[in-house]
């Protein structure tokens, strides 16, 4: 690999996993050690960051809030591809009145804004980590069963699936080897460059309180807190704000790179005909 | 004597880490029909690419002259000076316009005037039929002949003296390819030069006056069309002439090609 | 072995705000291939030859008539019953590189036919796939390259190789020698021929080189508009050719 710019997001990338792992052994403090005493003190050689309006330190709540925001998007995510993956397959593969049915069902989820269907959801499903996961998958697989879906039609049209049926292959052996794949690929990149918007919803609902709960360590929730003391501390909100935008810059510029890379190359190869008119 | 149009002097090309073409020189004159024979791969239509100065990006010139009427080439000798017909001309087309859209906009373009009238009758020297009904509809719409004819058409409305044509009939069933090549040796009697690629011995011996052999990028062999089958042919030359004669012969014991006309 | 009786296809342009067409492709087509014998399908661009071979594999259905391979109605017959006849009748398709998936190895395309049918150990297989590789000529070492690697006239050679793999009686060859240059071609039926006599096969060839056919097959049909024009068998030899079919031969 000899691009330089995505070495530096892969080591960025895996300084933010590496934390997330390893954040008992990071972070100098137990996020959750309340010290009155000691509330809205300084940057000094004991506190990094400084600690926040319970005394708490601050920079050991991002450690550990590294691995809440990475946690719940993976989750989404993983959840978005589950539901999309099926939904897009079988109504790309079977096709028919099953095709009409599931497509519709998406326009109804694509008609709404994502941010006020995710609210409705936790209306319904109450607040809460898990349910602002469910919400963000629930407004979000729609997009994904479409292109998967698209790219499933397309994929059925090719020469080589039908050279798959006449040897023999049954259906689930060619979606899963023939077809899988090719949809992986592409779905795989889309979702890198999602991560990061899907990381500022959840920052987003927490930080209306509607997600994660006040005393755990999570970015959104940290800016919650600091939101009172804005006029007199606003480090607190500057320091977890600074690290969404960090993550969610790395996440969309790896995805960004790796569909120029794959999608380009892909591309180049069935388009490459050089076409000269006069 | 006939006038030089090209001349090609120690042509060699290739990317950065292999060269693609070496050391080719040929000429082609006035009236005269070229073919350049090989299989794919052997950097016929690169060869073809240079003359028009169009090479990828990633392709350089590396060394050699190409002379265009003993004049170094400028970007306004293509369409006025050389034009070039594509092997799959549905991929040539854009599917939004129709044909006859396309047609004016490339005539415009290289200052030459449209007139309906003027285009018919072009289109119907090229035997299509309803040439109305052509300019009006969309390529898609075409078959794969019609559509060739109408670059050809295109091409000879362009007025240029010399024409490249890039495996204009492997697209083709044979009975199309035959009307091509009929097309093709019209193009001779208008006093056209033509630069023919393709791979098919069949189609270079039906139209070509002098026949260039290339094979891994290089120019093995160059003749006139009645040396085809002289003694001191080049090795690859004579392997090409034996895998077209076995193509002949069958176990049907009937003779094809022109004999079989004359039956 | 294969017979098909007055196939008749219709396409229906049902598209809403068009007027409705309806397309003849295929008129009363009967034919019967017997057992040892090759047949080829002559024929323009767009003469229905390639309809009729979906419709023969039982990708398509036929608007009317009946498609019988070695005894069973191939229209009768669900998707899981069709593998049982593709045992016996495979196909070879036109463009090489748009029938093997790009993303698969030559031993990955060869496999694939082998695993859907017999129970064999990965040893088995591969000894297997090193077999058809020698058969169709190509190297061992070509056996874990990608299929995009490969020339054309190699990749349409692995073709074969898969459509060998399970020992059928009819191997259906869909234009399967137009693209490829002409030194390839020859050395294709070349190899073709000699398969035929290896493994007792019965070819079913459609192409519009009239070349091809000839040297490939014992029947000829010769279709034009959908209609069979004309039909040839070698012990009669070319008799009486519409003018069509003559124009067909001046190669």
């Amino acid at each position: 690999m000899k691009d330089k710019g995505l070495i530096i997001l892969f080591s960025l990338l895996a300084i933010i996993i590496l934390s997330a792992l390893f954040a008992p052994l990071i972070a100098p403090y137990n996020p959750y050690d309340v010290d009155l005493t000691n509330k809205f003190a300084p940057v000094t050689s004991s506190h990094i960051l400084g600690t926040d309006h319970l005394g708490r330190d601050v920079f050991s709540r991002i450690i550990y809030g590294t691995r809440m925001s990475l946690i719940s998007v993976l989750a989404t995510i993983l959840l978005v591809l589950f539901l999309s993956l099926i939904v897009g397959s079988i109504a790309g593969f079977r096709g028919g009145l099953f095709d009409s049915i599931l497509m519709r069902i998406c326009d109804v989820f694509l008609t709404f804004p994502t941010f006020i269907l995710a609210l409705f959801f936790i209306g319904v499903l109450g607040v809460g980590l898990i349910n602002v996961i469910i919400a963000i998958a629930l407004t979000h697989w729609a997009w994904y069963a479409r292109i998967v879906r698209s790219i499933v039609l397309e994929t059925k049209q090719k020469n080589y699936v039908t050279a798959a049926k006449c040897s023999g292959s049954s259906r689930l052996k060619i979606v899963l080897k023939h077809i899988m794949p090719k949809v992986l690929s592409q779905v795989i990149i889309l979702a890198t460059l999602d991560l990061g918007h899907m990381m500022l919803h959840v920052a987003g609902l927490s930080f209306l309180g509607l997600g994660v709960q006040a005393p755990t360590a999570e970015w959104g929730v940290m800016i919650n807190d600091a939101a009172p003391y804005i006029r007199e501390h606003p480090e607190l909100m500057i320091y977890p704000g600074i690290c969404i935008f960090i993550t969610v810059a790395v996440f969309n510029s790896i995805g960004e790179k790796l569909r120029d890379r794959y999608e380009t190359k892909e591309f180049s190869s069935s388009e490459s005909e050089l076409c000269v008119k006069s | 004597m006939c006038k030089k149009l090209i001349s090609i002097n120690d042509l060699s090309a290739g990317t950065n880490k292999y060269q693609i073409l070496h050391n080719i020189s040929f000429d082609i004159n006035e009236g005269e029909i070229v073919c350049l024979l090989g299989q794919s791969g052997s950097g016929k239509t690169m060869t073809a690419l240079s003359i028009l100065n169009m090479l990828p990006l990633n392709v350089m010139q590396t060394s050699g002259t190409i002379l265009y009427d003993d004049k170094p080439f400028d970007e306004n000798m293509r369409g006025s000076f050389i034009s070039m017909i594509m092997q799959s001309p549905a991929s040539c087309f854009d599917s939004v316009f129709t044909i006859g859209a396309q047609f004016k906009d490339i005539l415009l373009s290289n200052n030459k005037e449209y007139s309906i009238d003027k285009v018919c009758a072009e289109l119907e020297k090229v035997e299509l039929k309803n040439p109305h009904d052509i300019l009006n509809s969309y390529p898609f719409q075409l078959s794969g002949g019609m559509l060739q004819r109408v670059m050809i058409t295109i091409a000879l409305s362009l007025d240029s003296k010399i024409i490249i044509a890039d495996e204009p009939t492997s697209d083709l069933d044979i009975t199309g390819q035959k009307e091509i090549i009929d097309l093709i040796l019209k193009l001779k009697q208008e006093n056209k030069a033509v630069l023919m690629i393709t791979h098919n011995l069949a189609v270079a011996k039906s139209c070509a006056d002098k026949i260039a052999v290339m094979d891994k990028g290089r120019l093995v062999d160059i003749f006139n069309k009645n040396e085809l089958l002289a003694e001191n042919r080049h090795k690859y030359t004579k392997e090409l002439i034996a895998a077209n004669n076995r193509l002949y012969t069958n176990k049907w014991n009937i003779d094809l090609g022109e004999n079989y006309a004359e039956m | 072995m294969l017979k098909c009786e007055n196939i008749t296809k219709i396409y229906n342009d049902n598209s809403w705000f068009s007027k409705k067409e309806s397309i003849k492709v295929l008129e009363n087509i009967s034919f019967h291939l017997k057992q040892g014998r090759s047949m080829g399908f002559a024929g323009r661009n767009g003469a229905g030859k390639s309809t009729l071979m979906r419709i023969i594999l039982g990708l398509e259905k036929a608007t009317e008539g009946t498609v019988t391979f070695m005894g069973k109605d191939i229209h009768s017959l669900k998707y899981n019953e069709l593998k049982n006849v593709y045992k016996d009748m495979q196909v070879v398709f036109q463009d090489p590189q748009s029938s093997m998936n790009p993303q698969f190895t030559v031993y990955d395309v060869i496999k694939e036919p082998i695993e859907n049918y017999y129970n064999y150990t990965k040893d088995e297989i591969k000894d297997i796939v090193l077999n058809l590789l020698s058969a169709v000529k190509l190297s061992e070492d070509k056996m874990y390259k990608n299929i995009t690697h490969l020339s054309g006239g190699e990749q349409q050679r692995v073709a074969i190789a898969r459509a060998l793999s399970v020992q059928p009686k009819l191997l259906i060859l869909d234009e399967a020698l137009s693209s490829l240059d002409m030194i390839i071609q020859a050395e294709i039926i070349k190899l073709l021929e000699e398969l035929k006599e290896k493994y007792k096969l019965s070819y079913l060839v459609i192409s519009h080189d009239i070349r091809i056919i000839l040297k490939l097959c014992d029947d000829i049909i010769f279709l034009e508009n959908g209609i069979i024009k004309d039909r040839f068998f070698i012990e009669q030899g070319i008799n009486n050719p519409s003018d069509s079919f003559k124009n067909m031969m001046i190669v």
